[in-house]
């Protein structure tokens, strides 16, 4: 079985949208993306990166009196080693894809384990009571698949599939200069999905705890750790929604709570914060503590959750960085 | 083998170097290539395209450099490289440790010279 090709399930042709429409390069892009890994949208990263790079050196050859011919031909040989590039590509997503199937692996099968010991249900058989030592082998082999289908599919996800969202410029940011920042289409129907599944198990288990429905019958512990998992996904599914603005003069942000706006010359500083912020408040989104100064001259800060498929998320991060760090210069002059 | 020994060198330095050409502006690939060229003259051949983006990408897993898109000139995405703070810390690290590299060179094997 071809081990690349079985990365590449996820639209294996050449991403037409990569084309240049100058022959030799598109010869040779497509030859680099032969032996690239990953669906159609990941090694449209790497394409892109290579592309811009040959049409940059090209236009800089041909701005020297070279034939367009001429320059494609020494900007394409000038990546003769892209061969080796395509080798780090594959190595480094082969090594995130082992990084990921093993975190996974381990991750739910040590869950859909734990919650199945939780379950009254388990410990009750036509027999009477259910010894754990007996158990132990089914337990095992319960482990081991849960671990290995979701491992596998997870892994397989994140190290191939998915990438960030390409940047968008919308009629607005053309006129006025505004940077939006923004979902995608699906990620707004995966929220409201999410929030509608989870919510029923949320409400569901809530009900089993307090004696009702359907999972009454599997003790409480079990519905406080399924609450536990699903009630922070409900909440956090409103990122999606989220909508920020970089103005001229202002930062706005949108959420589903209201509308509010920094002044860009009172931004102090954006520091990532750790992963586990996310699940203490429910966020699907990276979270960002935003340090500023309000109108009255005193430090706020204002934690703001940016999801990496949202379109111009990058650039949002960079400029308030680029921004903070203006601030802290002009108010040292 | 000298030409060859000195582009062991010039590799060794490149993670310093990118550093420093990123260090008040965010550049993209080739920006970054042009930049390194015009340091180091024609030293910067060394850096291959297939050595340069793999540096890159790892200064970025390393969190010392962020990266971001933006439709470039002809309006397909272009990948900019920007310096992280943590990357600012790491280049004022490496500089003050080439800066005692140099001063032990030039007080053994220069001064001999």
């Amino acid at each position: 079985m071809d081990l690349l090709r079985l990365t590449r399930l996820y639209k294996h042709s050449f991403p037409a949208d990569v084309l240049t429409n100058d022959p030799i390069i598109d010869d040779f892009l497509q030859k680099f993306d032969a032996i690239l890994a990953g669906g159609a949208n990941v090694r449209s990263e790497t394409l892109e990166e290579a592309s811009d790079h040959i049409l940059e050196h090209r236009d800089r050859l041909i701005s020297t009196g070279m034939s367009a011919q001429n320059a494609s031909t020494e900007a394409v040989s000038a990546f003769d080693e892209y061969e080796e590039l395509a080798q780090i590509q594959r190595k480094s997503k082969y090594q995130n894809f082992r990084k990921m199937f093993f975190i996974f692996g381990v991750m739910f099968g040590a869950m859909m384990t734990a919650i199945t010991l939780m379950s009254d249900q388990f410990w009750i058989s036509d027999e009477g009571a259910v010894s754990l030592v007996n158990e132990l082998p089914k337990l095992a082999a319960m482990f081991v698949f849960q671990g290995v289908f979701y491992g596998l599919f997870m892994s397989y996800f994140f190290s191939f599939t998915l990438v960030k969202a390409k940047p968008k410029q919308g009629i607005e940011e053309q006129s006025s200069d505004v940077l939006q920042v923004y979902s995608q289409k699906i990620s707004k129907i995966s929220g409201v999905f999410l929030f509608i599944v989870m919510g029923l198990i949320s409400t569901t288990c809530l009900l089993g705890i307090a004696g009702y429905g359907l999972m009454a019958e599997n003790g409480v512990l079990y519905n406080v750790v399924l609450v536990f998992i699903a009630a922070p996904m409900v909440v956090g599914a409103r990122v999606v929604y989220n909508r920020y603005e970089l103005k001229q003069d202002y930062f706005v942000i949108k959420t589903v709570s209201g509308r509010s706006q920094i002044k860009r010359n009172a931004i102090l500083s954006l520091q990532a914060l750790p992963k586990w912020h996310m699940v203490l408040v429910g966020s699907l989104g990276e979270l960002y503590a935003l340090r500023y100064k309000d109108e009255a001259g005193k430090q706020q800060k204002r934690t703001i959750a940016i999801s990496n498929d949202m379109h111009n998320a990058d650039p949002l991060i960079a400029r308030l960085q680029t921004i903070s760090s203006e601030n802290k210069d002009q108010s040292k002059v | 083998m000298a030409k060859k020994d000195t582009n062991q060198i010039l590799k060794g330095l490149l993670d310093t170097l990118v550093l420093y050409v990123l260090k008040d502006k965010e550049n993209y690939g080739f920006g970054i290539k042009e930049a390194l060229k015009a340091q180091i003259g024609e030293d910067a051949e060394v850096v291959k395209e297939a050595t340069l983006y793999p540096l890159l990408h790892r200064l970025e897993r390393n969190l010392l450099l962020m990266s971001f898109k933006q439709p470039g000139e002809r309006g397909t995405p272009r990948k900019y490289y920007k310096i992280t703070p943590e990357g600012l810390v790491y280049l004022e690290q490496q500089t003050v440790a080439w800066q005692q590299v140099s001063s032990l060179l030039q007080r053994t094997i220069f001064i001999k010279d």
